[in-house]
């Protein structure tokens, strides 16, 4: 649905993006993640049309942004990070605004936006100024106004940005509405943990190149987490456990940790079973034995320098 | 002794009257551009009028060198006179742009509640903002110091007027800069400040002193001499003109009571007075916003539960950018300030046509005259700031990435903001369109066919400009440098070209330029067309009576005139077009500045 072959957008001498590569499929929600000036809202203006690039191509549902960009637009709903609101026109005249310009037929327009006026919840302010919203609720307002035209592709730029932690969670539980909806949805974010919680794939990128590209569990992959093991045991059997584990082979370390042992495998084995054999038979009591997870936060900060431009 | 020296430094050096704010606006100051571009075009315009000033007054090349040293001694009144009233209004103009966003810039990027938090008070920040200012027109003003200094030397001119007009141009600056400043806390839009405190400053010291001239001569008899007197002590612009006149003129017969220095001191205590309010009304705003209750005050006076009528919902018909342009008003005022308005202007109207009424002037030529161009000047001032609004307001409210990333098209945005600003300006095109139609078709003081041609010569100037100032608009970052340079532009294609081809003609003694020039003038067709058509003696000419002034051929009767004028009017309308094709093609560059 979205593809970018060697996408490369220089402003002077500043190198934004750099051969972006980029691949998202039909009905995804993509994770696009990046320090400050990696290049993300750049991205996503290039996918928006509203930049062009230096060099490569860009499409969107098959459409060049470059040299279809009307068709473009018609797939796309685009919302940038910092979204400004007409003074003077009401939350109902706003969408309705938005419709028209995108050529939806007037007879259609008030069935639409009481349509989307629902899902985003904002019925109830349909005769409100948009500017005398709250954050929340203007994001939401945002929100509806990219659905009006029922574009096929979703670009938001971070849509939770300034939320409280209850209108983040509403507008997470919306973008699975969307997801469930078909629609294909391009997300940044720093709050990595929603990201994490809602999206099929993820896209780190650092310094104007893509880091990394592809599923959290390709992630955790590249990353060796499946190679470690997390392991709770009775405190008096601890010492004994160390000891046990240590004498296993395939175990390169056991790290004590807290309230837990950290076992790491050596050459990416994935060896509970092992763990478990090994204090079962030395009359070790386990509490419990579960596989190591790393947060996206954690695999962000390995998989990037903290480069910015 | 070294906190001694420390205190007896801060003192010398104001910097516990300026904080750190003083020091921080003249880094920016010095990083702004603008600042050295209004430097160098001031100095060009002064050396401009100098050039043209001398070689109108000294150097004919048929004079000889006996007549040129007689005429230095004029030539040297000339330019003093022309430097101090450039000087003079420049000045005030350039105090009130730069002051136009020195508080509003501080509230809008919310860092107005922020210097709350620190040590620096609402004295310290009202200071130094308006002095930084200040130094940068100080520094301006200074660039005339040797011009005056040279001509000084050659003799001509007393000290007591380079002293009076230094004073009072001083003073008038600081009361336009504090104004602008006050004004500034109110309103977010720079260019709203400068139309608002130059309407202000020509309500105070044009309007007001008619009006009160008027009074004391009709209801109280006054001699004009005593009239004068009175309205000098508080009007700075009568009193320099007065000064100009008895250095000009020196037997006319000025009264020899009235004195510059109190208009000085007056002008200076009612700025102390402005000066303090803004102060005490800055701290109010930034404690307000340190709290976060500016933003929230704004919020709830736009409620709709508080807004009566608000549950009205408007749906948009055809075009959906073209409904919304068409529905914004002139300006965005509650209903009560919009009836307050259109009563001040309607009354100020009315007064004024009463006043020429009792005068017997109504049928007069030159009344025409005054009030067709008082409209259009007007006119294409607010055509002017409002289409140079057009798109910088769009970018700096958000709306634009949003706007671009539907489907309208780019031309369909230009149309639909031309509308837009031709919406918006259009009261104050209705005034002049009012006036002629009711004195042509009413009251037969005009003759018909001049509200025709006056259209013809309207229409195509509200367009051009209205392409020029979208094209500004698009082309700048921010609203202020769009409205300030559509201004320039307007003032540079009618004003300064002319005054350009006149010195270019000088030399040569052909006068070829200057008159095409000016024939493609539109205030030229303007005053050619009232000075035909105006006036109970031409209303009623038959058609073959008509003949224009043209300053090309001499006199052209009605047809060739309408012809004339409606080529010329294709011609500013390609030209607007070509601005149009230009503004479309950058439209969507540099989206996101």
């Amino acid at each position: 649905m979205i593809e970018t072959i060697n996408l490369t957008k220089c402003y002077g001498n500043l190198q934004a993006l750099v051969d972006l590569n980029l691949k998202i499929g039909p009905g995804d929600i993509y994770g696009f993640i990046g320090p400050n000036g990696a290049g993300k809202t750049t991205t996503m203006r290039i996918l928006a049309t509203l930049l062009e690039p230096t060099r490569g191509r860009a499409f969107v549902d098959g459409k060049n942004v470059l040299t279809q960009g009307k068709e473009v637009r018609r797939a796309v709903g685009y919302m940038p990070d910092f979204m400004g609101v007409y003074d003077d026109l009401k939350v109902f005249e706003y969408l309705e605004f938005f419709a028209a310009a995108f050529d939806i037929p007037s007879k259609q327009r008030k069935s639409i936006v009481e349509g989307v006026l629902e899902l985003t919840d904002l019925e109830g302010k349909k005769s409100a100024a948009v500017d005398s919203l709250s954050r929340g609720m203007q994001q939401r307002l945002g929100l509806a106004r990219v659905l009006i035209h029922d574009p096929k592709v979703l670009i938001l730029d971070e849509p939770a940005s300034g939320l409280d932690p209850r209108a983040r969670i509403e507008i997470r539980e919306l973008l699975r509405e969307l997801k469930k909806m078909g629609k294909t949805i391009m997300i940044s974010s720093h709050i990595l943990s929603e990201l994490e919680e809602i999206c099929d794939y993820v896209g780190i990128i650092e310094h104007g190149q893509l880091v990394f590209s592809g599923t959290l569990e390709e992630i955790w992959k590249k990353l060796g987490t499946h190679s470690k093991v997390r392991v709770m045991v009775i405190p008096e059997h601890k010492e004994k456990a160390i000891e046990l584990l240590n004498a296993v082979p395939e175990i390169e370390q056991v790290t004590e940790q807290k309230s837990y042992l950290l076992v790491n495998f050596s050459d990416g084995q994935i060896a509970g079973n092992v763990v478990a054999k090994t204090l079962v038979r030395g009359n070790v009591d386990i509490i419990s034995i579960e596989p190591e997870r790393l947060k996206l936060d954690d695999a962000f900060l390995q998989l990037t320098k903290g480069m910015v431009h | 002794m070294r906190s001694a020296a420390a205190t007896l430094s801060k003192t010398v050096t104001l910097s516990w009257l300026t904080g750190p704010i003083f020091d921080k606006e003249l880094r920016i100051s010095s990083r702004r551009k603008r600042n050295y571009v209004l430097r160098s075009a001031y100095l060009a315009i002064l050396l401009l009028a100098l050039v043209l000033i001398w070689v109108e007054m000294v150097g004919s090349r048929n004079a000889n060198i006996t007549y040129q040293a007689s005429r230095l001694y004029r030539a040297g009144l000339a330019i003093i006179s022309t430097i101090v009233v450039i000087q003079f209004f420049a000045a005030q103009i350039f105090s009130v742009i730069m002051l136009s966003n020195s508080i509003s810039d501080e509230i809008y990027h919310k860092t107005l509640g922020v210097l709350m938090t620190t040590p620096i008070n609402s004295l310290q920040i009202v200071t130094g903002k308006f002095l930084s200012k200040l130094l940068q027109i100080f520094l301006m003003m200074g660039l005339t110091l040797p011009i005056l200094g040279i001509v000084r030397v050659f003799g001509g001119v007393p000290w007591d007027f380079l002293l009076a007009s230094f004073c009072l141009t001083l003073t008038s600056v600081l009361f336009a800069g504090i104004l602008s400043l006050t004004i500034s806390i109110h309103s977010k839009h720079a260019y709203v400040v400068i139309i608002v405190t130059l309407l202000l400053l020509l309500l105070l010291f044009v309007l007001l002193p008619l009006f009160g001239a008027w009074i004391l001569y009709e209801g109280f008899g006054l001699r004009e001499n005593k009239i004068v007197t009175s309205i000098c002590l508080a009007n700075p612009w009568l009193t320099i003109c007065l000064e100009l006149v008895k250095l000009n003129e020196p037997g006319v017969g000025i009264p020899a009571f009235f004195g510059w220095g109190w208009n000085c001191l007056g002008t200076l205590a009612v700025s102390a007075g402005l000066f303090i309010r803004a102060v005490c009304v800055v701290r109010k705003k930034a404690l307000l916003q340190a709290c976060g209750q500016l933003s929230e005050s704004k919020k709830r006076s736009r409620n709709p539960e508080t807004n009566a009528g608000a549950a009205k919902i408007r749906h948009i018909q055809g075009p959906p950018l073209l409904w919304k342009e068409i529905r914004q008003p002139m300006f965005n005022i509650g209903p009560v300030k919009k009836t307050l308005l259109f009563l001040f202007v309607a009354g100020c109207l009315i007064f004024s046509y009463f006043i020429f009424e009792s005068e017997g002037g109504l049928d007069e030529e030159y009344f025409h005259f005054l009030y067709s161009f008082i409209f259009v000047i007007i006119g294409v001032f607010f055509t002017t700031v409002f289409s140079a609004t057009t798109i910088t307001s769009e970018r700096s409210s958000r709306n634009w990435p949003m706007l671009l990333g539907t489907l309208i098209s780019d031309s369909q945005i230009i149309i639909a903001k031309t509308m837009g600003v031709l919406r918006r300006s259009a009261p104050i095109w209705l005034l002049l369109i009012g006036h002629i139609m009711f004195f042509s078709f009413i009251v037969r003081y005009i003759h018909p066919v001049a509200f025709f041609q006056i259209l013809l010569i309207i229409i195509p100037i509200i367009l051009f400009v209205s392409a020029s100032g979208i094209m500004f608009s698009t082309l700048l970052k921010n609203t202020t440098s769009a409205v300030v340079m559509n201004l320039i532009f307007v003032v540079v294609v009618w004003a300064v070209i002319p005054f350009l081809a006149a010195i270019l003609s000088i030399p040569s003694g052909s006068g070829d330029l200057v008159e095409l020039v000016v024939a493609l003038n539109p205030f030229y067709h303007l005053g050619m067309v009232l000075e035909q058509t105006a006036g109970s003696h031409n209303a009623h000419d038959s058609l073959s009576e008509l003949q224009y002034y043209w300053i090309i051929d001499g006199e052209a009767g009605f047809f060739v005139t309408t012809l004339w004028l409606f080529v010329i009017g294709l011609g500013y309308l390609f030209v607007s077009w070509l601005m149009w094709i230009l503004t479309k093609n950058i439209l969507r560059t540099k989206v996101f500045r």
